[in-house]
């Protein structure tokens, strides 16, 4: 009786011991899982203590950020952000870190391994132990620098057309009445004896004079907008381009995109940066369209030219505003939320190679754009 | 006496109107006036103007539809377009339909003269200069 209470002591005090010497089966198992899923995640995963410290980075971290796995261990979260942001960020996640909230869309910017910056952006979740204390955060993380560029290019194109629909507006308005003016003034001098209102009449010339230049200056310094440079391009590329940017968005968004592009497309002499705008504007609408998610199809075809469709399964566009959703600055978005220009540039880039874009749409059902290119664009 | 060339202003702005009239009839025009693209029309159908002045941005038919409408029934019509859109576009449009000269507003009663006594060849100089 006392031998088997001792071995059975010695067996319960061994198990024990080889449970922090060898980890059991189980841990194995989901040991061999997680780093399997992190392995095939194209994603940054990482693993922070409560203090910032990383514990744990999968090899993606190289791609991102130029440390590799092991160089990361140890390293403090902090010392990676870019020292203009430091001490906003650093009280936002001391704030979340302190509450144990998990965080989503957390965009900072890090500092490469190699000095340049980056702007990437993070989801996490506390670890916490079973009575509650904070053992750090466990996340993904995705470098959307590219992203930011590419919104930033088109943000700044759209504030230049927002510019020259304004000043065009704003000159024809004004060339109506100086013509009125500038007209009435020559009849004016046409007739008149005296040689002192003579003087000031031509006073009055030089000035109308003066403000016309100011409205050339305006539609000249509108038109230096510069000219695009255009390269041959298959637009099946440039469509995979904005879907690899989105994807992750939209998955987050719960929105599925199908893409049906034709083999044989053939290439067309465009602007990149002008068709990546008009693709990102009619997604973007697309993705604003189903807030709840859905589904969007993309599809290329080659016809006389081609046609490019997009077709969502959002909230579709009323019929009575369907004829205003190609003007300037006709937004239904929230103040601040769009510019009311998408639509109207889209138009305009595709309009510039000699296209189309229609619409057709059902209310509750979704929304079809179609882009024709003529052949030989 | 010569008959006196018909000229018909047509703009929606009264005031552009009412100094054009002024300034051709000094010249020595007789001058008719249309507010709207559809007073233009029926006022072209009926008197045969020699020359039309058109503006092109006004509510209703716009002076594009005007100019292929007159050119259409008479191509010796001479047209001048004049506008305060300041677009290279809009006068390459207006020259394929058939417009004799473009010229910017505000532009110099001069230069609009040389226009009205002028033949082809002068198309678009005032648009060089932008």
């Amino acid at each position: 009786m006392l031998i088997y209470g001792i071995k059975n002591k010695f067996s319960k005090i061994f198990r024990k011991l080889s449970s922090y010497i060898f980890p059991n089966e189980e841990h194995i198992i989901w040991e061999r899982r997680f780093k399997q899923i992190a392995s095939l995640v194209g994603e940054w995963i990482w693993e922070i203590d409560s203090r910032g410290y990383f514990t744990y980075c999968n090899a993606i971290v190289e791609q991102v950020l130029g440390y590799n796995a092991e160089e990361m261990r140890g390293r403090l979260l902090y010392d990676l952000f870019y020292h203009e942001d430091l001490t906003k960020f650093r009280n936002l996640l001391v704030d979340v870190f302190n509450k144990r909230r998990p965080f989503k869309d957390f965009t900072a910017r890090f500092i490469h391994k190699e000095g340049h910056l980056l702007t990437i952006e993070s989801h996490g979740l506390p670890i916490l132990s079973h009575d509650g204390v904070l053992l750090g955060y466990i996340g993904v993380s995705r470098d959307i620098s590219e992203r930011i560029k590419l919104a930033k290019r088109v943000a700044e194109s759209q504030k230049m057309a927002a510019l020259g629909q304004l000043s065009a507006g704003i000159a024809h308005e004004i060339r109506n009445p100086l013509q009125v003016m500038s007209g009435y003034t020559q009849l004016l001098s046409m007739t008149e004896e005296s040689k002192e209102r003579k003087e000031k009449i031509k006073i009055i010339e030089e000035q109308i004079n003066r403000i016309e230049h100011i409205l050339q200056g305006i539609s000249q310094y509108v038109r230096k907008i510069p000219p695009k440079e255009r390269e041959k391009v298959n637009p099946n590329t440039i469509i995979q381009e904005v879907i690899s940017l989105i994807n992750y968005r939209a998955s987050v968004d719960n929105i599925h995109i199908n893409l049906h592009l034709a083999e044989d497309l053939p290439e067309i002499l465009i602007n990149k940066d002008e068709m990546y705008q008009v693709f990102l504007n009619l997604i973007t609408n697309a993705r604003d369209a189903m807030p709840h998610g859905g589904i969007l199809t993309i599809t290329t075809k080659k016809r006389k030219g081609m046609e490019i469709i997009f077709e969502d399964s959002g909230v579709g566009i009323p019929r009575e505003i369907r004829d205003k959703i190609f003007d300037p600055f006709f937004t239904t978005k929230e103040v601040g939320k769009g510019t009311g220009l998408g639509l109207s540039i889209t138009r305009s880039i595709v309009e510039r190679y000699g296209g189309t874009i229609e619409v057709e749409s059902e209310e509750g059902r979704g929304t079809n754009f179609t882009i024709k290119l003529p052949a030989g664009v | 006496m010569q008959e006196k060339e018909k000229v018909l202003v047509v703009d929606d702005e009264a005031m552009i109107c009412s100094l054009l009239n002024e300034f051709l009839t000094l010249e020595g025009y007789q001058v008719a006036i249309a507010y709207s693209g559809e007073e233009a029309l029926s006022y072209a159908e009926r008197e045969k103007p020699h020359i039309v002045l058109l503006d092109i941005k006004m509510p209703g038919m716009n002076g594009l539809d005007v100019l292929a409408r007159i050119k259409k029934a008479n191509k010796d019509t001479k047209i001048i377009i004049m506008t305060g859109e300041d677009t290279p576009k809009l006068f390459t449009e207006a020259k394929a339909l058939g417009a004799d000269y473009c010229i910017l507003k505000p532009f110099k009663l001069e230069n609009l003269k040389r226009f009205l006594t002028s033949g082809k060849e002068h198309y678009g100089e005032e648009s060089q200069k932008i």
